[in-house]
């Protein structure tokens, strides 16, 4: 008996002192969740944004990646739905958070989050195996008319996603098959994975000699990739861009949510975030919390466009 | 030559040498602290990178890779508590040598076998990017989703194998692990597997939250409850280098060790793990002793530490030629590469070769600092075990507490390890193994997403070993099954003789 009162006495004072701890909130330290691993265009930002605000605060500000193991960024956003509305807790998420969210039924709801600001548009593109046969839609589109390709994605019913379905749809081509995956990298195409996948440019950096990039998604070129066109302007799609950016649930208050733009804004418009702009294609900028929602009205719109295609409507 | 003066000077910086003291050191405590970790400690520390000069950050964050393998080995042979999840089957024979008053020694071997294991692949794995390097690219192409998922497939099959007499319950045990990886929302595919309504499990169970629970709060719990100990002695043998004379000893076990975690390093993600169990059932194999392996056999001790502080430096190829990253660390560490301006790829070599002799040098710089560190702490270290048992146990118990709370600053992981703790204690009291569990979480969650990447692929079984990697070690596993059966079959006759 006197065993069981020690190992109770001590188990309660062991949760005693993480409780302590819990009670500091919110003066603790702040966590931005990306929910992709780490080395992303998305993580390298949100890396500069947590070193700026531990720098401005004295609070220490961390990045914490939770890749969602061929679900997209939704387990990560669900964390960040999970934690208490004081800023303690910021998302770094992609389009796909606030438009596919709410439609899909897992808890996320149309004002669930608040956007902090936008501040990264990816160079998002499609690429295949330099020895594929083909380098633009076009020459895809014929190919999978006799062969199987598969195509790799970051989660089925994200936006980039749809945007390369419902170009095939248009395109009158289908894909054999599709996998989700967490990392799309030249990996991923040199060990034969899959047979087209979409991604960002930060991922196929190091092999970008040797594969074919076949279209970019969003609403102009990428200035370094010579003669590779929009998926809109190869398809006849929408012109919707992938970005990325900061938020907060629902109830935070709106000094935690000005800090945090402040921070952002003056990350973004710094030499460092800048020169990864020119250096990467990515483009770097940062609208605030109105046009951000503006934003996300007129994505929404799109995406649902491009669902509609997909259908077949 | 040059490219090679240039590194060494890069080095010579006082600042890059502060953080290499640094990095050693703090990754020796952070490895040796159960529930902390390299990656936990890395991840907070990355933010502060951007402010550092880049070969300063990279030193730091290296010093803690390469380091916090040694640490963690003393709470596995100590305290019967890994302080890495790769430190698991140190904790076999470590904790048992321990128990028989041989902890210094065991400490000894564990640094020592850590030590050539570290440089061994360290030497290695430059040699190997400077004269392969433009090759490397071949070799990316050669792991795809189905090779990576069968590598995981031969890392349970050894590990099961590993437990001779208690395949079965090893086998269980990995099966539970497998289960409480799948536990959690599948958001996109919009079902929810086994959380029965319970919001927290949503997320499903944090890997560290689970190991420190099972192994630490366990442990904590069993000190707590159990007796204490006044028959523990500790015998001091030898000087300082005992540990690296006593290798000398296992030429066959050391080397064979060394050898299969540089190979197997390069696989991405399942390195570490599949080269120790496979190193371990190798030097069992070859042992005069093999009854000895799980009861304090030096040998598996040399085995385990060997081949796992191989790992870091051979997991480097895959991460400076290819652009791979294995696991969330190396992923980590492409981050500080990508802010040095370096760009992984297979002309790494060419591009950037005062930088890649930066990094090995630093590398073997690490592990002279933390050898040195530990053969002369050896002693104070080894005392931890005269604490009274049940002071240990709280002190287990908080620290346990305290580092699961401050992962994400959750309450439920507090109360999940404590669940954990539980099952662990009565895995304790029924001797029945602990690290089955562990691993099934970490290669079941590799087997589940790489088997789900690769599904495309796959339209019928022999889909999966149609490739010269998945195929050839579809082949291994098979062997191996094969050997160990008739070994048995051969043991059971023996006795009945």
């Amino acid at each position: 008996m006197k065993k069981l009162l020690t190992l109770a006495a001590a188990t309660v004072a062991s949760l005693g002192l993480a409780v302590n701890a819990q009670a500091e909130y919110p003066t603790g330290p702040v966590q931005f969740i990306v929910p992709w691993p780490p080395g992303d265009f998305e993580d390298i930002l949100t890396r500069m944004i947590a070193a700026n605000m531990q720098e401005a605060t004295g609070i220490p500000a961390s990045v914490v990646n939770r890749p969602g193991g061929g679900d997209g960024p939704f387990p990560g956003a669900l964390e960040v739905l999970d934690a208490p509305a004081d800023g303690s807790v910021v998302g770094s998420f992609v389009l796909g958070v606030p438009i596919v969210g709410p439609r899909i039924g897992i808890g996320i709801e149309e004002d669930s989050f608040v956007p902090v600001g936008i501040f990264l548009t990816y160079p998002f593109v499609l690429a295949s195996a330099g020895d594929s046969g083909y380098s633009n839609m076009a020459e895809l589109a014929a190919h999978a008319q006799d062969n199987d390709v598969v195509l790799g994605h970051f989660g089925a019913g994200l936006t980039p996603t749809k945007a390369t379905f419902a170009a095939a749809k248009l395109m009158d081509f289908e894909f054999a098959d599709d996998s989700a995956f967490d990392m799309l990298d030249c990996n991923t195409l040199s060990a034969g994975d899959a047979d087209v996948i979409n991604t960002t440019l930060a991922l196929i950096e190091p092999c970008l000699d040797t594969i074919n990039v076949l279209a970019n998604i969003g609403e102009n070129p990428i200035g370094k990739l010579d003669g590779v066109d929009t998926l809109s302007a190869q398809s006849g799609i929408n012109n919707l861009e992938l970005w990325n950016g900061l938020f907060v649930t629902k109830g935070t208050p709106q000094e935690v949510i000005d800090t945090l733009a402040e921070v952002g804004k003056a990350t973004m418009m710094s030499d460092e975030a800048q020169e990864l702009m020119a250096a990467t294609g990515a483009a770097v900028y940062w609208q605030g919390m109105e046009e951000s929602m503006e934003r996300i009205a007129i994505d929404t719109a799109k995406d649902l466009e491009l669902a509609g295609i997909i259908a077949g409507e | 030559m040059d490219a090679l003066m240039t590194g060494l000077q890069n080095l010579l910086e006082p600042q890059v040498l502060l953080a290499l003291l640094i990095g050693s050191l703090g990754g020796l405590v952070i490895g040796a602290v159960p529930g902390i970790g390299p990656a936990i400690a890395i991840a907070i520390l990355l933010p502060a990178t951007v402010f550092l000069p880049d070969l300063v950050s990279l030193v730091l964050l290296l010093g803690i890779y390469g380091s916090s393998m040694y640490g963690g080995a003393i709470p596995a042979i100590l305290i019967n508590t890994p302080g890495t999840p790769v430190n698991a089957l140190t904790t076999y024979d470590g904790y048992s040598m321990t128990r028989r008053g041989e902890g210094p020694r065991a400490l000894a071997l564990a640094y020592s076998a850590s030590f050539y294991g570290g440089t061994f692949s360290i030497l290695t794995a430059l040699a190997a990017l400077m004269l392969f390097g433009p090759y490397l690219r071949d070799l990316g192409a050669l792991f795809g989703s189905r090779d990576i998922f069968m590598a995981a497939v031969l890392g349970m099959v050894l590990l099961i194998l590993a437990h001779r007499q208690t395949m079965l319950i090893a086998a269980g045990l990995f099966g539970f692990g497998m289960l409480i990886t799948l536990v959690g929302r599948q958001s996109l595919r919009g079902f929810e597997r086994y959380t029965y309504g319970v919001e927290e499990l949503a997320s499903g169970f944090n890997l560290i939250v689970v190991i420190v629970g099972i192994f630490a709060l366990s442990q904590a719990l069993f000190l707590m409850v159990g007796k204490d100990d006044p028959a523990k002695e500790i015998r001091f043998k030898g000087g300082l280098f005992r540990g690296l004379a006593e290798l000398r000893r296992y030429p066959a076990v050391t080397a064979i060790s060394g050898v299969y975690g540089t190979i197997m390093g390069i696989i991405p993600g399942v390195g570490e793990f599949v080269a120790q169990f496979f190193s371990y059932a190798t030097a069992r194999s070859m042992s005069k002793k093999p009854e000895q392996f799980g009861h304090g056999s030096p040998e598996g001790l040399i085995a385990s530490e060997t081949a796992n502080n191989a790992v870091p430096a051979a997991a480097m190829i895959p991460l400076l030629a290819l652009g791979v990253p294995g696991e969330a660390l190396t992923a980590m560490m492409m981050v500080v590469f990508f802010d040095a301006g370096v760009k992984p790829g297979p002309d790494i070599f060419e591009k950037s070769p005062d930088f890649l002799f930066s990094l090995f040098i630093a590398l073997l710089i690490i592990n002279v600092l933390v050898v040195i560190a530990l053969l002369f702490s050896t002693r104070l270290i080894a005392r931890m075990i005269f604490i009274p048992n049940r002071f240990l146990g709280v002190f287990i118990m908080i620290f346990a507490f305290v580092g699961v709370f401050s992962i994400r600053n959750n309450f439920f992981d507090c109360v999940v390890a404590a669940l954990f703790g539980f099952v662990g204690y009565i895995l304790r009291r029924l001797e029945w193994p602990l690290v089955p569990v562990v691993l099934g979480m970490v290669l079941g969650s590799i087997m589940v997403e790489r088997l789900t990447a690769g599904a495309s692929r796959i339209k019928t079984w022999t889909d999966l070993v149609d490739r010269p990697v998945s195929g050839t070690l579809a082949v291994v596993i098979l062997v191996v099954i094969a050997a160990v059966m008739v070994s048995m079959v051969l043991d059971h006759r023996k006795k009945n003789r």
